[in-house]
């Protein structure tokens, strides 16, 4: 099913599969988890995973399409801006729905301010970044989006494991709508942590999109200037970053003056892009014809779903006989990845940089956007072991400290390959298409399995 | 080329290619440009891949923290959003 679903990537196959997926692999795991809320609603169990989970997935991808080409005309401040109020605002409204169908709507629309924290992200880091240092800076995104969905869960578990001594002597609907109102709890949570997120974008977050000029353009990726046409335009050209409106006359940039501080925080900067709305929303998809970006979208996606995978099976796995662990001591395990991921951060990122760096100098200089690729090696030895050696441990039902160092290292591997190869083969995509590239990762974002 | 990979007849340069650093003296006319004209990092043996222009508005030029404050409230941002993935928050084994 996975290996299909990876496949057949195109973008309305999304719910379709969410559906399949859940109804028949996932559905049954995450099942019981599920049942109060939907108990509460009097909705089938089944579509109150599609509505509430596959609805996220499939607003995620539409939000990718639309917030990254809103970005790319408009700048990316105000769409971040506008996404985080829009975070806090569906938390709250979530936490406080009171029926299905408004449950569903705010879980939408949150989905939908999801995805430029998923898919612009890249281009953020590009537009401050220099080549050599964005390896690293990728590895810490990518440590963000994982670190948030493992502390997550031992949170998540913490409050149900303090609920559940209330719970148990009670009547199993009461039980419910207490684990419901819990859940309340957590939501509320986060949109908390929303409204600090919308004021640390708005003061550490200025917009990052800028029309260069007068700059020497040495980045080639950009201009396919081919062989026969005049190549002298190329050398002393005025690089517009964003390829659109061409000021022939060079404006001597260091005499601009400094944008105040209060200017700085304006939320919309007047940048303004011209390009057509409707083919910066087309391009991903003409970018998977390019054999780097598929092949990047079909690792992206295998690596998620297996982290998903994962996760659910640690649970399901932890708390059956013989390890029998309580719901706290679950959740730590996932802790233990958590600690890994960082440690696979704090080795992948510079790892990645250094390599690059190492390998255009043994190219007498030049950079080449492959030599993210070699750190690829890394994923193949620890994710086969990793994996491997859980699947054995389990199976064995060998005691709980040797499965527990193998997941943690199969979760490492993952984390590792998060902030390596993938980001890897995502830089790899940015670097040799430059501007249209960071379309890709709503690419991947679209085929991604809901987690 | 190696392992069968195709030699591009069609365009001036690779995309994505571009020179990062200096050691190879014979190359330095690469991308035909002279050297002495492009900008480097503070170790001044990288060449800055892309340029920076020499605006102080230029995003390449702001200050060390300021990039780093970017990055780290993108980083919590990213957090909270992984967060917000539904089948977290419900615990799974929970009854």
């Amino acid at each position: 099913m996975r290996w299909r679903y990876v496949f057949w990537a195109p973008f309305p196959f999304v719910p379709v599969l969410i559906k399949l997926t859940y109804s028949t692999a996932v559905g049954p795991l995450l099942g019981a988890a599920f049942v109060p809320l939907a108990k509460e609603w009097e909705v089938s169990l089944t579509n109150f995973i599609t509505g509430a989970q596959g609805g996220v997935i499939a607003a995620i991808a539409v939000g990718s399409l639309l917030f990254n080409a809103l970005a790319v005309k408009y700048g990316k401040r105000p769409v971040y801006l506008i996404t985080s109020v829009g975070l806090a605002v569906t938390c709250f409204w979530a936490a406080e729905a009171r029926s299905f169908k408004s449950f569903v709507a705010a879980r939408v629309l949150q989905g939908l301010c999801m995805a430029p924290m998923e898919a612009l992200i890249p281009a953020s880091i590009a537009d401050i970044w220099f080549v050599h240092e964005r390896g690293y800076r990728t590895a810490i995104f990518n440590l963000g989006v994982l670190g948030g969905i493992n502390l997550a869960t031992p949170i998540g578990k913490f409050f149900s494991s303090r609920s559940r001594f209330l719970i148990l002597s009670d009547h199993p609907i009461a039980g419910a709508i207490m684990e419901a109102s819990n859940w309340r709890v957590v939501m509320h949570a986060m949109g908390g942590a929303f409204v600090l997120q919308l004021i640390l974008t708005f003061f550490f977050m200025p917009e990052s999109a800028y029309h260069r000029t007068g700059t020497l353009n040495i980045d080639t990726g950009k201009h396919n200037v081919e062989t026969d046409k005049s190549v002298a335009a190329d050398h002393m050209e005025n690089s517009n970053e964003k390829g659109a409106t061409a000021t022939p006359a060079p404006v001597d940039s260091a005499s601009e003056p400094k944008l105040s501080f209060a200017r700085e925080m304006l939320p919309y900067s007047g940048y303004v892009n011209h390009v057509s709305l409707l083919s910066t929303m087309v391009r991903p998809f003409l970018l998977l014809a390019s054999p780097a970006v598929l092949w990047a979208t079909l690792l992206f996606t295998t690596c998620i779903s297996w982290l998903v995978g994962i996760s659910i099976t640690i649970s399901q796995i932890f708390s059956a006989p013989p390890y029998n662990f309580s719901v706290r001591s679950v959740g730590a395990t996932n802790l233990s990845s958590f600690v890994a991921s960082l440690i696979g951060t704090a080795v992948a990122g510079p790892a990645i940089d250094g390599i690059v760096k190492r390998m255009s100098k043994r190219n007498k200089g030049i950079f080449e956007p492959e030599f993210r690729l070699p750190i690829m090696v890394t994923y193949l030895c620890f994710t086969a072991t990793g994996f491997f050696g859980w699947g054995q441990a389990a199976y064995n039902q060998d005691p709980w400290p040797i499965p527990g160092k193998f997941c943690p290292n199969s979760h490492d591997s993952i984390h590792f390959q998060k902030a390596n190869p993938q980001n890897s083969c995502c830089m790899h995509g940015l670097d040799q298409l430059r501007n249209p590239a960071w379309h890709h990762r709503c690419r991947c974002i679209h085929c991604r399995l809901p987690s | 080329m190696p392992l069968g990979v195709l030699e591009d007849r069609k365009l001036e340069h690779v995309p994505g290619t571009a020179p990062l650093n200096e050691l190879g003296r014979e190359d330095q006319n690469i991308s035909g440009i002279d050297s002495g004209l492009l900008k480097h990092d503070a170790s001044g043996e990288i060449v800055l891949v892309p340029q920076p222009s020499d605006s102080p508005n230029d995003p390449y030029n702001w200050s060390r923290t300021r990039k780093e404050l970017f990055t780290l409230t993108f980083a919590y941002g990213c957090g909270c959003v992984g967060g917000t993935y539904f089948g977290h928050l419900f615990p799974l084994s929970l009854f």
